[in-house]
């Protein structure tokens, strides 16, 4: 059986993996001592993608068991900005009124993943999966938000983008995302092209009151591309082809080209601009 | 404090009911640990990344995909399998519209997709068309076309209020 799965014919199973020391923090800081100190630590908490990862070739030296971590769940409003700690499963922020401090967020996130999924998968473990697939990472960098990480040298925010690029500090944990609650901040999030591809869109008002927006764009293949829009016009036709008239040439997968992308995209923006009231459809 | 744990030791839980105590390792998942230790193998596998369901079980009451949980994780905790829902021979209402419906083909999938359907009427005891919808959309059948399944559902939830009235 290994000589075929070392022809590449079936995929590592983790059942290869040898068994491997687990710590069980009590504390955030427990956590973080242990990210430090810890022969090859791996966080987890959700259990919903370890195993899947770990047939993809990853390894587990010191398993890093959060789910006790009751510090690390929930939300609330702290500095102007929504706080939603990374052990806060789909299902939880859904249902959160806190949540509702950025009108639109609670529904996109009831639409992540399947009830049993939702029910388990984490906010945190869905950013730091970096599949393309997930969505966390398309909400947060529409919003403009930050992901917090803790080590032992102190806390770093990153933006989604900067996690993708994997410049998380070596050993830090991840503990919330951090979301700043700008004038008028609303969301929409449109899966109607699910899997080909899948937009949100979030407007707010800057310090000086002028209407801003950002529109994100992912497909099963590729992590998010931020584009800003100027809505300084009321078509929203317009504006939304105007917005992927930047869209990068090579943003594209084998399932979707980056001509359909665009067309696509912004088709969905205009409708989405409509449904915020933004613009005229 | 950090509590440590090492890579073999021995887990207490309830399975079924039952008080079980079993030595292990961390990287035993536990539907291996079922199938293999207990003699569970109504506990289906088919994917081996949660995304299929056929391996759900219920640990404290919450659908969890059996290949992708840890059997550390349910130490001191209540799990639940297919095995665990009949009651001297009799069937649970949920298995019983689950056969009344025909709500399988080849029942590869049924252990997981009772346990769904068991969670979420335990949940909310008259979900409506949408939200049964929801919860059975989370694993997959390759057979049925998911109607009978649907259906299944919706009776077993008429016959669980039936039966406490």
């Amino acid at each position: 059986m290994y000589a075929v799965a070392e022809a590449g014919l079936i995929a590592a199973s983790y059942r290869d993996v040898p068994p491997f020391p687990v710590v069980v923090p009590a504390s955030v800081g427990d956590a973080v001592a242990a990210m430090a100190g810890e022969a090859a630590p791996v966080p987890y908490a959700g259990g919903t993608d370890l195993c899947g990862a770990v047939r993809e070739g990853r390894s587990i030296g010191t398993l890093i068991w959060l789910r006790r971590l009751d510090e690390l769940r929930g939300l609330g409003i702290e500095d102007g900005a929504l706080s939603i700690g990374a052990l806060t499963t789909h299902a939880e922020g859904a249902a959160s009124e806190t949540a509702g401090a950025v009108p639109g967020l609670r529904e996109a996130w009831s639409k992540l993943g399947r009830m049993r999924i939702r029910l388990s998968g984490t906010a945190g473990g869905n950013l730091m999966a970096r599949r393309t697939r997930y969505e966390m990472s398309i909400l947060l960098t529409a919003l403009g938000g930050t992901a917090r990480f803790a080590s032992a040298d102190g806390e770093t925010g990153l933006t989604p983008a900067e996690i993708w690029d994997r410049r998380e500090p070596p050993r830090s944990l991840l503990t919330r995302l951090s979301i700043p609650l700008a004038a008028d901040l609303r969301l929409d999030y449109d899966r109607s092209l699910r899997p080909m591809t899948t937009q949100a869109l979030a407007l707010w008002r800057d310090a000086a009151g002028r209407a801003r927006g950002r529109a994100v764009i992912a497909t099963e293949y590729l992590p998010p591309a931020a584009l800003e829009l100027d809505l300084s016009g009321t078509d929203a036709k317009g504006i939304a082809l105007a917005a992927f008239a930047a869209l990068p040439g090579d943003f594209a997968d084998p399932a979707s080209g980056n001509a359909w992308l665009r067309r696509a995209g912004a088709a969905l923006l205009a409708r989405q601009l409509a449904r915020l009231g933004a613009a005229r459809g | 404090m950090a509590e440590r744990l090492d890579p073999r030791f021995d887990l207490s839980f309830t399975l079924n009911g039952a008080p079980v105590e079993v030595a292990t390792t961390t990287a035993t998942t536990l539907a291996d640990l079922l199938r293999e230790r207990r003699d569970g193998r109504g506990t289906k596998l088919a994917c081996e990344r949660a995304v299929c369901g056929a391996c759900t079980v219920l640990i404290d009451g919450l659908p969890r995909a059996g290949c992708s949980v840890f059997a550390f994780e349910v130490a001191g905790c209540e799990v639940v399998t297919v095995e665990g829902l009949a009651t001297d021979g009799a069937l649970s209402p949920v298995q019983a519209a689950f056969a009344d419906n025909a709500a399988f083909q080849c029942g590869f999938c049924t252990a997981g997709m009772i346990l769904l359907a068991e969670a979420l009427l335990a949940r909310d005891p008259d979900p409506d068309e949408a939200t049964i919808r929801d919860w059975i959309s989370s694993n997959i059948c390759r057979c049925t076309g998911y109607g009978p399944i649907l259906e299944a559902v919706g009776d077993a939830a008429r016959r669980r209020r039936e039966a406490a009235r």
